[in-house]
C-alpha cells in the first residue's frame, strides 16, 4: 500500500463494544482533508477511543472507518501499521515515551524506517525549547517536557494526519502556547484533529465541535 | 534506530536487570560446560584403553588400577614384579615353589609382553619392553609409520608413539632426552621408528629396550632391594584356551603378583563409567532444562514491563517483525555474553575441579579436554535463550494496543 495524502476521514454506522455492552456509537461523521478540528468533551466520553478508531488501533464491532476509500476495518494489520507510520502522527493522552531512550532517540523513532535527520530533530527541539535536554533520558523528564517530546515525535516525519489526544493536559499556559503553536505550524496544509477538554486550546481552532454531537443519541 | 540498536540500548540502559540475567545464564553455562567436559574426560579414559592381550600380571592392586595403569598408561609407581618370574612364564618352564609345588606354565600362555615404566619424555611415559610388544599374535601387530623397531640389544634406542611424535615434531633419527622416573637424570636416546596411530593409549608412549632401561638404572645404582634392576611392572599375556584359571591360581596364590582378566575388568570399568556417564548426562540435561526455564521465566518478567513500550511502537506503526528482531537481538546478545563469561568460568575452574576429583577422573593432559568441548552447551544455551525470547514475544504480539495505551 502506498499513500501520499489523506484527503478525507469518514466514520459510518460505527458500533464499538466493551464486552457485550455498546461503548461507542457513531452514525455518520466526516472530516475533510486539511481541516484543523478541535473536539471538546468531558472525560470518559470515549474521545480517546474515537481517535484510536481513526488510527486503526481500535476496530469497531460494526461499521466502516474510511481514510479516503481505504477501510481501516478491512485492510490488513500490516497495512494499518504502514498507514500509521507513513501518514499519521499520534500524540497519546498518556504521553507514552520510550523510557529507556533519550529525548533525541524518542523523536528519531518518528523517522523509522528512514535514517533520522539530526538537523530536523534539532530544529524541532529548538521550537519546543528542549535543545538542552537532547541527551536526557525520557524517564527523568518533567510531565510538561514529556508532553513536548511526545508532540515532537508525532510530527517529526511531517505526517498528513495528526491525531492529538489532550496534548496540553500537563502544560502550563506558556507551554500550552508553545505546543499549540508548534502543532498548528507543523499541521499547516494537513489534517489535524485534537480532542481535549482544555478550554485554553479553543482559541487555536476555527472549527470546534462537541464530542456529544458526534455520538449517536 | 534499528531493532538491533534498540536491543543493545535497552540492554545497556537496564544495567542491573541485564547483569543479573547475564550472570545467571553464565553460571548455568559454566556448570553445564564443566560437567560435560568432565563427562567426556571420564569417557575418553575408557575409549582410549589400549589393546594388550587377554590377561595382565601386576603387583597387588585393584583390577581397575591394573587395567588403567597398564593399558591406559595411568600407572604412578606401580609395584614391581621380578623379571625372573616373567622369564619363567615366557619360557614355559616348570616353576618350582618353596613348598615343593611344581607348575608347568607352557600350557597356559600363548605370548607374554613385558612392560617397565622407567622414564619420561616430556609428559609421555617411557616403557621398557622388547620386540614382543610390537609383534603380537594374530593381526594385533603394532605397525610402524616410519623407520624401524629398536634393536633389542641396543641401550639407547626408542620407538615413539604417533601422538608423542606429532606433538613434539619428532622424526626418525632425532635424539630425544629422557628423564629417569626415580631420580633427576637425563640421557639422550635415538628415535629409530614412529608407530602408526593405534587410536589408543599406545600413541602416547615412548618405547625403549629393557636392556637400555636396566643399563641406565645400573649406571645410576638404582636397585630394588631384592631383585636389583631386574624388575618389570606388568606382563601382558595372550592366553591359551582354558589357561586363565590355572595361571590365576598360580600367580595370585603363590607370587607377589596378581592376574586379572582384561575383558572382565573392562566390563566392570564400562559399568562404572557407563552409570557415572549416564548420571552426568542426566545432570547436564537438567541444567540445560533449568537454564531454558529460568531464562524463559526471566525473559517473560523482563518483557512484561515492556508491554507499554511495545504498544507505543505498534501504535506508531512499527511492524511486528521490528519487535521480534528487537527481542531476538536482546536474547542473542545476552546468550553470547553469557557464553563468553560462562566459557571463561569453565576454563578457569576446570583444572582445579579435576584436581579436586582426584583419581575419579584421568589426567586431563592425557586426553582431549579443550574448552571447545563445551561448545554444545553454548549452542544449546543460545538456542534456549532465543526460545526464551519467543514466548514473551507471543504475549507482546497479542497485546491489545488500544487497551494498553489507555492504561486499562
Amino acid at each position: 500500500m502506498k499513500r501520499d495524502k489523506i484527503m478525507k476521514l469518514t466514520l459510518k454506522n460505527i458500533e464499538v463494544k466493551w464486552g457485550d455492552q455498546l461503548g461507542l456509537s457513531i452514525k455518520d461523521w466526516q472530516c475533510e482533508g486539511g481541516k484543523h478540528l478541535l473536539i471538546r468533551g468531558r472525560s470518559g466520553q470515549g474521545k480517546t477511543s474515537f481517535l484510536h478508531l481513526l488510527a486503526g488501533l481500535l476496530l469497531p464491532a460494526k461499521g466502516q472507518v474510511l481514510l479516503d476509500h481505504y477501510n481501516m476495518v478491512e485492510i490488513a494489520e500490516k497495512d494499518r501499521s504502514l498507514l500509521r507510520r507513513k501518514s499519521m502522527g499520534l500524540v497519546f493522552q498518556r504521553l507514552n515515551l520510550m523510557e529507556s531512550l533519550t529525548v533525541y532517540e524518542n523523536i528519531a523513532l518518528g523517522f523509522y524506517p528512514d535514517k533520522p535527520k539530526f538537523e530536523t530533530i534539532q530544529k524541532a527541539l529548538e521550537k519546543l525549547q528542549l535543545v538542552k535536554k537532547i541527551e536526557t533520558s525520557a524517564a527523568v523528564l518533567s510531565l510538561g517536557e514529556q508532553q513536548r517530546v511526545a508532540v515532537g515525535r508525532a510530527l517529526i516525519h511531517s505526517p498528513d494526519l495528526i491525531l492529538a489526544d489532550e496534548p496540553t493536559s500537563s502544560l502550563d499556559d506558556v507551554n500550552t502556547d508553545l505546543v499549540m503553536n508548534y502543532l498548528k505550524s507543523a499541521a499547516e496544509g494537513k489534517t489535524l484533529i485534537v480532542v481535549s477538554h482544555d478550554h485554553r486550546v479553543e482559541k487555536y481552532f476555527k472549527s470546534v465541535t462537541d464530542f456529544e454531537g458526534i455520538l449517536s443519541s | 534506530m534499528t531493532p538491533w540498536q534498540m536491543a543493545w540500548t535497552h540492554l545497556t540502559r537496564s544495567k542491573a536487570q541485564s547483569l543479573m540475567l547475564l550472570l545467571s545464564l553464565a553460571m548455568s553455562i559454566a556448570a553445564g560446560g564443566l560437567l560435560l567436559r568432565i563427562y567426556l574426560l571420564t569417557q575418553s579414559r575408557f575409549t582410549s584403553l589400549a589393546k594388550g592381550g587377554d590377561a595382565i600380571v601386576a603387583g597387588k592392586a585393584s583390577g581397575t588400577d591394573i587395567l588403567l595403569g597398564s593399558l591406559n598408561m595411568e600407572a604412578e609407581n606401580p609395584h614391581p614384579l621380578p623379571l625372573v618370574l616373567f622369564n619363567s612364564l615366557r619360557a614355559g618352564q616348570a616353576v618350582k615353589f618353596e613348598d615343593g609345588t611344581i607348575v608347568n606354565t607352557s600350557t597356559f600362555i600363548q605370548s607374554i609382553i613385558p612392560l617397565f615404566y622407567f622414564a619420561k619424555y616430556q609428559d609421555a611415559k617411557v616403557i621398557g619392553t622388547d620386540l614382543s610388544f610390537f609383534n603380537r599374535p594374530g593381526s594385533a601387530t603394532l605397525e610402524l609409520k616410519d623407520g624401524k623397531y629398536f634393536s633389542e640389544k641396543a641401550i639407547n634406542e626408542v620407538v615413539v608413539g604417533e601422538t608423542v611424535a606429532a606433538e613434539n615434531h619428532l622424526k626418525v633419527g632425532d635424539r630425544i632426552s629422557l628423564r629417569l622416573s626415580v631420580m633427576d637424570d637425563r640421557k639422550d636416546f635415538l628415535v629409530t621408528g614412529i608407530l602408526q596411530s593405534t587410536r589408543s593409549a599406545w600413541d602416547r608412549g615412548v618405547y625403549a629396550t629393557l636392556n637400555g632401561a636396566y643399563a641406565w638404572l645400573s649406571e645410576k645404582a638404582v636397585n630394588h632391594p631384592i631383585w636389583k634392576t631386574d624388575i618389570l611392572h606388568y606382563y601382558l599375556i595372550y592366553m591359551k584356551p582354558e589357561g586363565f584359571k590355572p595361571l590365576q591360581s598360580l600367580i595370585n596364590d603363590r607370587t607377589v603378583g596378581q592376574l586379572i582378566s582384561v575383558s572382565e575388568e573392562k566390563s566392570k570399568l564400562a559399568e562404572l563409567t557407563g552409570s557415572g556417564g549416564q548420571l552426568g548426562l542426566v545432570i547436564i540435561s537438567f541444567i540445560i532444562l533449568l537454564t531454558t526455564v529460568s531464562v524463559a521465566g526471566m525473559m517473560i518478567i523482563r518483557y512484561e514491563g515492556m508491554r507499554l513500550q511495545s504498544a507505543i511502537l505498534r501504535a506508531m506503526g512499527f511492524p511486528i517483525n521490528y519487535l521480534l528482531k528487537w527481542l531476538l537481538g536482546e536474547g542473542l546478545a545476552l546468550a553470547l555474553g553469557a557464553c563468553l563469561l560462562g566459557g571463561l568460568v569453565d576454563l578457569i575452574l576446570f583444572y582445579p575441579l579435576v584436581n579436586l576429583l582426584g583419581k575419579a577422573v584421568p589426567d586431563p593432559s592425557l586426553y582431549p579436554s579443550a574448552i571447545w568441548l563445551s561448545a554444545p552447551i553454548w549452542l544449546m544455551a543460545t538456542a534456549a535463550t532465543v526460545l526464551g525470547v519467543l514466548l514473551p514475544f507471543r504475549r507482546l504480539y497479542k497485546v491489545d494496543v488500544h487497551t494498553v495505551l489507555k492504561g486499562l
